[in-house]
């Protein structure tokens, strides 16, 4: 069974009187353990389709099976579930927070998983314990106690990957996560989504750099609002 | 988790450090004029329950002078034809009688301006005045017509320091009196009478020797044996004194007009002093509830974030909630403190005894939260409804 099952999607956006059809039909599949990369223009719907995904935002219309169950009709609060336990996003700006360190921005999203769900994915190693392990893992174990502004681009952007991780969700979503930064960095970021898509996570990245996208397995190419390939 | 909770919202205060201290400052003055306001009505309860209790709760006081003019002590209004009357009353004892001078006494070498009392039989007894040194008054002393008198500490202190004052002589207008007693210490009474500057004499020899009264006298007292019969006495003794009287002429003082006037000046105070907090809370909420709705626009990237890292809506509601809760403790804290202070400089300005009331605390930090929950709990509910995406694309 495929892990995302998206069927006639279509997405308007109303702006006064107009409306604006930003996803019209969108068919996709998407396997447990793919790494695949959306890919396009600005403008034509990539982003939108990436939070439609993630479950952050709904369509107009479609179908929607994330793991077999139907998310169209699901009430809000179960969304906010299903983000906590399925999904890790990845963001272009990389949204730390200012306030905390690199180890507590880290351990953020585990307070949002619903108490079963964080009992068991915890119970053989506790969150803090995760979390140094992670960001270990991706180099940063020098920085855990610094704050987000005294790292540079990519240290930022592997502090974000490190907070998608901790929940061990099974799908990384990532926007533009090589937006921000320089080459080399962005070389290291794509070098990690390979490494998660090894160890068998589902990884997505949307991007408007063919170069980019061209590290995952599948390539989808979207233009105003259709796939075309 | 709950104490990356406590870490994270505290942080969130520590960071927004300006916000933070523009929300504690708007409700910090609602804060200490609450501590203020019930301190000060506590404290006045508390001076009516003084001078109930200096009074004695089963006591009825009569003065001359009326509710209208005030009393007047130094008018002699009443007369012994009406102590006469009253002594028939069943029920009642200790009844006594004075008139009140203020007048200077001397020995040989110095002079004190002090009040001289001619006082009836029971009057030391009446008003507990202890016997320290020397006796009180007997019998004799009025059936004689003994020149004697009793002293406070403050008159004896005054003429002879550090010596015992019984046996010594003083001129009161002219006439030498012998000291045969020293009471007690007193004290003052709550609205400020020194009761240790006072010098008793009998009244026949006060009327003889002292100032011809034609039997006048300015106050008399009694108390009532049993409490059931207090408002029945009370009256009967009114009648009396109708009698020969105008209304006007004389004030019967019970502990109850005592609480009533007193009770009436608390509820002034209160009055006013509840419009200013309520109006201090009132506006600390509306700056309050302003400042957490510039936050969550500025914050909306947080909120977005937050949102899709798995919050719910009632997640962010109840987080805005916990950091108004949070600055809201933080104010009652600094606003008790301040408020102690207040309570020092203002209370003895309104002559209203010193006290540092729990209760007052406990109100205050229970107010204050209310309204800093209900102020913020519409900008946190705007922010908790804030659509994801499009809060997440305002980065600031």
């Amino acid at each position: 069974m495929a892990l995302i099952e998206l069927r006639s999607i279509k997405k308007v956006y109303r702006q006064g009187d107009l409306e604006v059809e930003v996803l019209k039909g969108i068919d996709l599949t998407v396997k447990r353990g793919e790494f695949i990369s959306i890919v396009g223009p600005s403008g034509s719907g990539k982003s939108t389709l990436m939070y439609i995904l993630g479950c952050l935002d709904r369509p107009t219309s479609g179908e929607y099976y994330l793991d077999g169950r139907n998310v169209l009709n699901l009430p809000d609060e179960e969304l906010s579930k299903l983000r906590a336990e399925y999904i890790g996003f990845v963001f272009q700006a990389f949204y730390l927070i200012p306030y905390l360190t690199v180890l507590d921005n880290v351990l953020l999203p585990v307070g949002y998983l619903p108490k079963e769900e964080r009992k068991r994915r915890f119970s053989d190693q506790p969150p803090h314990e995760k979390a140094v392990k992670l960001l270990t893992r991706l180099g940063l174990g020098e920085r855990l106690h610094f704050k987000p502004e005294e790292l540079s681009g990519g240290q930022k952007q592997r502090t974000a990957i490190a907070r998608a991780l901790i929940n061990s969700p099974e799908i990384i979503l990532a926007d533009e996560p090589t937006g921000q930064l320089d080459s080399e960095s962005s070389r290291e970021v794509m070098k990690i989504f390979k490494e998660l898509h090894s160890n068998g996570k589902t990884v997505i990245v949307v991007t408007h750099d063919m170069e980019i996208a061209k590290h995952a397995q599948r390539i989808v190419k979207i233009r105003d609002g259709r796939i075309v390939e | 988790m709950k104490a990356f909770l406590f870490k994270d919202l505290f942080l969130s205060l520590v960071h927004n450090k300006l916000r933070t201290f523009f929300a504690l400052l708007g409700i910090l003055f609602g804060v200490v004029s609450v501590v203020l306001i019930v301190a000060a009505i506590e404290g006045s309860s508390l001076l009516a329950n003084r001078v109930i209790e200096k009074l004695g709760p089963d006591s009825v006081l009569i003065v001359s002078g009326s509710i209208k003019k005030g009393p007047r002590s130094g008018f002699q209004n009443l007369t012994l034809e009406d102590v006469k009357e009253i002594e028939k009353l069943e029920g009642i004892f200790a009844l006594t009688y004075g008139v009140v001078k203020p007048m200077t006494v001397s020995d040989i070498s110095t002079s004190k301006f002090t009040t001289v009392f001619g006082v009836g039989k029971n009057w030391l007894l009446s008003w507990n005045y202890r016997i320290e040194k020397g006796r009180g008054f007997t019998d004799s002393d009025f059936k004689d017509l003994k020149k004697v008198a009793v002293v406070g500490h403050d008159v004896a202190d005054f003429f002879w320091p550090g010596q015992n004052p019984v046996g010594k002589i003083i001129l009161i207008g002219k006439v030498p009196f012998r000291v045969i007693g020293l009471y007690a210490k007193k004290g003052k009474t709550p609205n400020g009478h020194n009761l240790d500057d006072r010098v008793f004499i009998p009244f026949p020899v006060f009327d003889r020797l002292v100032e011809k009264t034609y039997g006048h006298i300015s106050i008399i007292r009694f108390r009532v044996l049993n409490m059931d019969e207090y408002n029945q006495i009370v009256e009967e003794t009114r009648q009396i004194l109708l009698k020969h009287h105008k209304p006007d002429e004389f004030m019967v003082i019970t502990p109850v007009v005592v609480k009533k006037f007193l009770s009436m000046l608390s509820a002034t105070l209160a009055f006013f002093l509840g419009i200013a907090s309520t109006t201090a809370l009132i506006v600390g909420g509306f700056v309050l509830s302003s400042i957490f709705y510039i936050n969550i626009y500025v914050r909306q990237w947080e909120i977005g974030l937050r949102r899709a890292l798995g919050a719910t809506k009632t997640d962010i509601l109840k987080r805005f909630l916990y950091e108004a809760a949070l600055i809201s403790l933080l104010a009652s804290f600094l606003g008790n403190l301040l408020g102690i202070a207040a309570i020092r400089f203002t209370l003895p300005l309104l002559k209203i005894p010193l006290v540092y009331p729990v209760k007052a605390f406990v109100i205050a930090t229970l107010f204050t939260l209310g309204v800093c929950l209900f102020a913020v709990y519409f900008p946190a509910k705007k922010g908790a409804s804030f659509e994801p995406v499009s809060a997440l694309r305002r980065k600031a």
